[in-house]
C-alpha cells in the first residue's frame, strides 16, 4: 500500500509537472485590433466673386474694394459701385456695371437676389428721383469653368432676369413720360423680395475647395440711363443668396 | 486498489490529453500605445485604450468633410503598442465599401500612413528599430498629399486603397527582450495615420469602413 502511494505520488507529481511545463509553453502565435471609420458630408453651396467687376460709361464714379475670383462679397469688405454722374451731363447711353459671380456647392443650388429700398444721401427725393425701377438688372450668363473639378450641368437663368438690361428687348422709353422703363424682371424694381435668378444641379465634384478657383460663372450686369433725375445722392444694396435647392 | 490505479490513470490520460503540447511558440502583442487624437475636425472624434494590456479597439469618426470644415485636413493618430519575442509583422485588413458615386468619399480619399515607429519601455530591443515600414506606408499623408491638377481631388502617397484582405505594412525583428506576458509593457510602438482633406463630395454618411491590425510571426529577421 504504502509503495502504491508512493508511485501514485510520483505519477501525479510528474503530472503536475508535464500540466505547468505545458501552461508556460502556451504562446500568442497572433494578436489584432480594429479601427473603425466614419464620416459625415454635408450639403454645401457658396456664392463669391467670379472676378473683377467693371464700371463702363460712367462719369466720375467708380467700383471700391473691387474683388478676384474668389474673394466673398461682403468680408472682410464690401464692395461698392459708384455709377457717377447719371444726370444728363453724362451723355452716354447706359451706365452700365458688371458683377460676375462665381458659384460652387455639391448640392443643386438656387440663387436669388434681393435689393434694399433705396435711400438718399442728399436732395430731396420725390418721384423724379433715382429709384429702384431706375436701376437695371440682367443676368447675361451662367457658364461653367471647364475642367478642374467642375461638374457638367445645365443651368437655367430664369426667364424675367435673362439678358442684358441694356438690350432694346429688355426696355425702353415710355412714350407718355420719357422715362426709361425697364420690362418686367429688368429692374431692381422687381427685387424688392429675395427673387430667383438662377437654378442648377452640383456645381463641383469631389475637389478641394483651394484647389483651384474653377465654378460657376454668373455674369450680372446693371444700369443707369442718365436722364433728368432730381439731383442728390442714392444708393442701395443688393445680396446674393444662394441655397439648396 | 485495482480502482485507484485506473483512478490515477484517468486522471493523467486526462492531463495528458487536455493539455497542448508543449510546443516553445513564439508570442505576439498589440495594443494602444497612448490614445488616439483626431485635428482639424468639425464634429469629430476619437475613442480607444490608451494601455498595450486590453485590445486595440478605436473608433474613429472624422466628422465633417466637406467645405462646410474649412481646415485645411481632418488628421487623426492611432499610437499602436507591439511586443514579440521573434520576428513578426504586421498586416492590415480592410473591411467595409465606399460609396458607388464616384464623387462620394472613395478609400482613396482617405489617407493612411505609417510613422514615429519608437521603442518603450526597459526591455524592448535595439533591433526594432531595424523594422521596415512596407511602401508606400512610410508617409504622414496629412502633410504628403498633392492636389490633383485636373480635377482638383486631393491625392495621398498612400492610401485605404492601398490595403487590401491583409496587407503588410510593417515587418521586422524580436521587439522585446524576455517578453513575460501581459504584464510586461516593453516593445515598439508606432503611429497609424489617418487624413482627409475636406472637399466637395457628395453629401451623405458613411460608415463600416474597419481596419483591422494584425501582429503575427514574420519573415526572418537577424536582431543585430
Amino acid at each position: 500500500m504504502r509503495a502504491l502511494i508512493g508511485r501514485s505520488a510520483r505519477l501525479l507529481f510528474l503530472t503536475f509537472v508535464f500540466v505547468t511545463t505545458g501552461a508556460v509553453a502556451e504562446a500568442q502565435t497572433s494578436d489584432s485590433g480594429s479601427v473603425s471609420i466614419q464620416g459625415t458630408v454635408s450639403g454645401y453651396v457658396e456664392v463669391r466673386a467670379g472676378g473683377a467687376a467693371t464700371l463702363t460709361n460712367n462719369s466720375g464714379g467708380g467700383i471700391t474694394n473691387n474683388k478676384i475670383k474668389g474673394d466673398k462679397l461682403n468680408t472682410p469688405t464690401t464692395m461698392t459701385i459708384d455709377f457717377g454722374e447719371v444726370g444728363p451731363s453724362n451723355s452716354a447711353s447706359f451706365v452700365t456695371a458688371t458683377v460676375p459671380l462665381r458659384l460652387r456647392g455639391n448640392v443643386s443650388y438656387t440663387l436669388k437676389a434681393s435689393a434694399a429700398a433705396m435711400t438718399y444721401g442728399s436732395g430731396t427725393p420725390d418721384t423724379s428721383s433715382v429709384t429702384l425701377p431706375d436701376i437695371g438688372f440682367g443676368v447675361t450668363s451662367a457658364t461653367r469653368d471647364s475642367g478642374g473639378g467642375v461638374a457638367s450641368g445645365t443651368d437655367t437663368i430664369a426667364a424675367s432676369a435673362s439678358g442684358d438690361p441694356t438690350a432694346g428687348g429688355n426696355g425702353s422709353i415710355s412714350g407718355t413720360t420719357g422715362r426709361y422703363v425697364y420690362n418686367t424682371g429688368h429692374s431692381l424694381g422687381d427685387y424688392t423680395t429675395s427673387t430667383t435668378i438662377l437654378t442648377g444641379p452640383r456645381i463641383m465634384n469631389a475637389m478641394v475647395p483651394s484647389g483651384n478657383t474653377n465654378g460657376l460663372v454668373v455674369t450680372t450686369v446693371f444700369s443707369v440711363k442718365p436722364q433728368f433725375f432730381t439731383p442728390g445722392s442714392f444708393s442701395t444694396s443688393v445680396t446674393f443668396t444662394i441655397s439648396n435647392p | 486498489m485495482n480502482r485507484l490505479r485506473t483512478l490515477i490513470a484517468l486522471v493523467s490520460l486526462f492531463f495528458a490529453v487536455g493539455t497542448p503540447p508543449p510546443v516553445l511558440a513564439a508570442n505576439f502583442d498589440m495594443g494602444g500605445a497612448g490614445l488616439p487624437t483626431i485635428s482639424g475636425s468639425v464634429g469629430g472624434s476619437v475613442s480607444g485604450s490608451s494601455t498595450l494590456l486590453s485590445n486595440l479597439v478605436v473608433t474613429v469618426d472624422l466628422g465633417e468633410l466637406s467645405p462646410v470644415n474649412s481646415n485645411q485636413i481632418v488628421k487623426v493618430v492611432i499610437p499602436i503598442a507591439m511586443r514579440s519575442d521573434s520576428p513578426y509583422q504586421m498586416a492590415v485588413s480592410l473591411t467595409g465599401s465606399a460609396g458607388g458615386d464616384p464623387a462620394a468619399v472613395q478609400f482613396s480619399d482617405i489617407g493612411f500612413g505609417i510613422q514615429n515607429l519608437r521603442a518603450f519601455g526597459s526591455k524592448a530591443t535595439t533591433c526594432g528599430g531595424n523594422s521596415i515600414i512596407a511602401s508606400p506606408f512610410n508617409n504622414d499623408p496629412s502633410s504628403t498629399f498633392t492636389i490633383n491638377g485636373a480635377t482638383g481631388r486631393a491625392q495621398y502617397s498612400s492610401s485605404l486603397a492601398n490595403l487590401g484582405t491583409s496587407t503588410v505594412v510593417l515587418n521586422g525583428p524580436q521587439l522585446t527582450n524576455a517578453f513575460g506576458g501581459a504584464g510586461s509593457s516593453s516593445g515598439w510602438a508606432f503611429d497609424a495615420i489617418l487624413a482627409v482633406k475636406p472637399q466637395y463630395y457628395t453629401p451623405g454618411v458613411f460608415s463600416g469602413i474597419t481596419l483591422t491590425f494584425t501582429i503575427s510571426a514574420g519573415p526572418a529577421f537577424s536582431c543585430t
